[in-house]
Formats: C-alpha cells, structure tokens, sequence
C-alpha cells in the first residue's frame, strides 16, 4: 500500500515539475518585436481591445500593441473587433452607428462572466503608450451604404491623419488589398501590411500590391514563406493562434502579436 | 417610523431563525454557476412539505485579486437566491432558484485611474440535484443572468450537508 502510495506520489510530483517546466518564458530574438493582441489578448482576465486591458498590457514593457479600429459616428477612432456590437457587448448594431461619447457611456462588454468592462478610444491609447510604442493598427473598414461611403471613407482617412500627428510609431493592417493600398496612398512613410488567411496568397498580394508585408496565423506561417517574403523583402508579422511559440519563433517573423502577454513581459 | 422597520426587521429574523435551526444546513462549492467561474456559499433548507423544499442559498465568489495596476482590488460576488426543490425519487430532484446577485469589479478610467463598479444582477438558477448519500450531494444547472442583457451559463455544485 505504502509503494503504491510512494508510485503515485513520484508520478504526480514529476508531472508538477514538468507542468513547471512547461510554463517558463519562452526565449526569443530580441530582433522580434512583441505586441500585444487586443491589448493583453484574449487569455487574460479582462475583454480584448477594453481599457484595462491596454493598460495592464502596458505594464509589461513590451514592444506595442495591436489595436483593432472602427470609425465612430463622430470621426473620432475606437478600440473594436468584430462587426457588430451584439454578442460581445450590451449594445446592437455598428460602432459607427454611435458617437464616441454615447459608446463610452453605455457600451459595455458582457462576455466576460458577468463584468462590464468599458471601450477605449486611440486618442486615449495614444495618450498612455509612449512615442516609441509600436500601433500595429488593423483597420476595420465597415461601409455603412453605397451612399455614405465615399463620406465614411474620407471620414476615416481624416481621422487616420490626425492620429499619425499624435503617435509616431504606427504600422497599419487591412485584410482588403484595395484599402491597404488607399492606406498606403495617405502617407508612404507608414508601413502598411496585408492580414491574410492564407500564407501564399497573401504574399502574392502583398507583393503585387506594392505593401509593405504580410500578417498571417501562426498555422500558415512556415520556413519556405518566410524565405520568399525575405527575398521580397516584406516584412512578415505573425499572430498567435494554436500552434507552439517556439516553433513561431523559431522562424524569426518582424513581429509576434500574441494573445497572453504575461509569457513576454520584460 | 425607522424604529417601527427595525421591530419588523428583527421579527422577521427571530421567525427565520425559529424556522432555520430545526432544518439542513449545507456548504458549497461551485464551478462556474452564479458568479461564473467559481464561488463557495451555504444553503440553508427552510421550509419542507411533502416533497417541495425551500432552501436560502448566500454564496460568495471572486473573479481576480488584482485589478489592471496590479494592485490589490479583488473582484467580489455575491448571489442570494431563493430555491424551491421537487423531489422526484428517492435521491433525485429538480430544482428552480431566483434572486440577486451583488456584483463588485474594478474597471480602468483614464489617467490609470481604477474605479469599482457596483452591480445588481438577477439570477436564475434551473436544474438537477442528486444525493450520493446523507451528506454530499451534486447539482447541476442552468444558469441565466439578466443585467443590461440576458446571459446563459451552467454551473455544477458539490454540497455538503449536516
């Protein structure tokens, strides 16, 4: 009995130890630089792109942060993912539906188990990070109508504009390849990057296109990719999804977006 | 008129602690439920007649110690609920509770500023206990939070009994 005890008990410590073991921070070049997605990412204890999570994000000392965009009714820029507000929010419809101050008063995320957190605009992002911060700003382009989309576009490239005044330090992401390059138009001296789903073919249009580089899923991510975009010389970004980080590393991409800031923190 | 409240506040307490101390009393731990990821509580059986019970049931969870400073500032809920049980055999039943829950997080203002927020949310419990023996006994339930929105959850509990 006691044997069986002592057994069991080297078993469990031994998978404690490598439990322990599994958890240390991984190493990295310091060439790569380290962003944090939505803010501290979406394993941490507050919603992606809400105000505590940039803040806490900015803690840990790392490179930047990505920071998803939405026009707002008023022109000004907000902290946002997905299309609609419903589902993670307690509101419906658009963010361009609503002004900033109507979204910072009554817009709240409901998906973290029953807390509200608040949203975060980019004059207020600006305002914490410091100058040297990397922005890598994935840019939502929502057109509300065929009528209001010349009008939403010349809204949104203002307000760009006006941010690029505020920070010096920004990179801009778009998944179409005709607003990354209508991005590009407006100041050549931000990078501006495809986000694709597909590692070829994303390459193929970013280097057709004339951008700056590409921003994949750590799945798509391989050596012979990063080879050719080399060769291209396109920057490649990486956004971490399932796949292991040392293998992601390991390949050396420009920067790493990850989704748990903690492991990275300086 | 404040005085004649407190006399009715403090009957209302003798007459439910009359009640309470000749029923079951028992501790709990949840795993997500009521104040979603995790709470411990106690469940206190008032009323029994024939195969419907009336329990009280005060929980208490936490989500995070720390708030976005890393300062201490812990997350703090709290779920009172009244619950209703139909038995259905001898060790199963069903059950339906309701009531409120205090709800007490920390959100991040401008200029690094924390600020705790206060909440009252109302809970709504719905599911299936079974007894494994005369003191423990395993729930498992629905869970709907009505608070701006409607919010659906589960939760499993292991209770305790005396």
């Amino acid at each position: 009995m006691v044997s069986i005890r002592r057994k069991y008990g080297f078993i469990g410590l031994f998978m404690l130890l490598a439990g322990f073991s599994g958890c240390k921070k991984p190493e990295f070049p310091p060439l790569i630089k380290i962003l944090g997605k939505g803010g501290m990412g979406n394993s941490h204890m507050y919603p992606m792109n809400s105000r505590a999570s940039y803040m806490e994000a900015l803690l840990y000392n790392l490179d930047g942060v990505e920071v998803d965009v939405q026009l707002t009714k008023d022109a000004q820029l907000a902290a946002f993912h997905t299309e609609n507000l419903e589902g993670t929010t307690n509101m419906t419809g658009r963010i361009y539906d609503y002004t900033w101050e109507e979204l910072q008063e009554q817009c709240r995320y409901n998906n973290h188990r029953f807390r509200s957190y608040s949203l975060i605009s980019l004059d207020e992002i600006t305002e914490i990070y410091p100058p040297g911060a990397l922005l890598s700003l994935d840019i939502k382009i929502f057109i509300p109508s065929d009528e209001e989309a010349d009008a939403y576009m010349n809204a949104y490239i203002n307000a760009l504009r006006d941010l690029y005044t505020k920070h010096r330090n920004i990179m801009l992401e778009s998944s179409s390849p005709y607003y990354a390059r209508m991005l590009k138009a407006v100041n050549e001296q931000i990078p501006v990057l495809l986000v694709s789903n597909n590692a070829s073919e994303g390459l193929e249009l970013a280097i057709d296109n004339e951008l700056d580089g590409v921003v994949l899923p750590d799945t798509e991510a391989n050596e012979d990719i990063m080879e050719r975009a080399r060769n291209h010389g396109i920057m490649v970004g990486i956004w971490e999804t399932s796949k292991s980080i040392h293998y992601t590393l390991d390949l050396e991409p420009d920067f790493f977006q990850t989704t748990s800031v903690k492991r990275f923190g300086r | 008129m404040r005085k004649q409240y407190l006399y009715i506040i403090i009957l209302l307490y003798i007459i439910n602690c009359k009640v309470c101390f000749s029923q079951n009393n028992s501790v709990y731990l949840e795993v997500l439920g009521n104040t979603g990821y995790g709470a411990i509580g106690y469940e206190r059986k008032l009323l029994k007649a024939k195969n419907i019970r009336w329990h009280t049931v005060i929980g208490a969870g936490t989500y995070k110690l720390r708030d976005f400073n890393h300062k201490l500032n812990p997350d703090i809920a709290v779920p009172v609920l009244q619950k209703v049980s139909f038995s259905l055999h001898s060790r199963h039943s069903l059950f339906i509770a309701s009531g409120l829950m205090w709800n007490s997080y920390i959100d991040a203002e401008r200029e690094f500023k924390a600020r705790r927020h206060h909440e009252i949310r109302w809970n709504n419990n719905a599911g299936y206990s079974f007894d494994l023996n005369k003191r423990w006994q395993f729930q498992l339930y629905y869970v709907l939070i009505a608070y701006r929105s409607i919010q659906h959850w589960v939760g499993l509990k292991i209770n305790f009994k005396w």
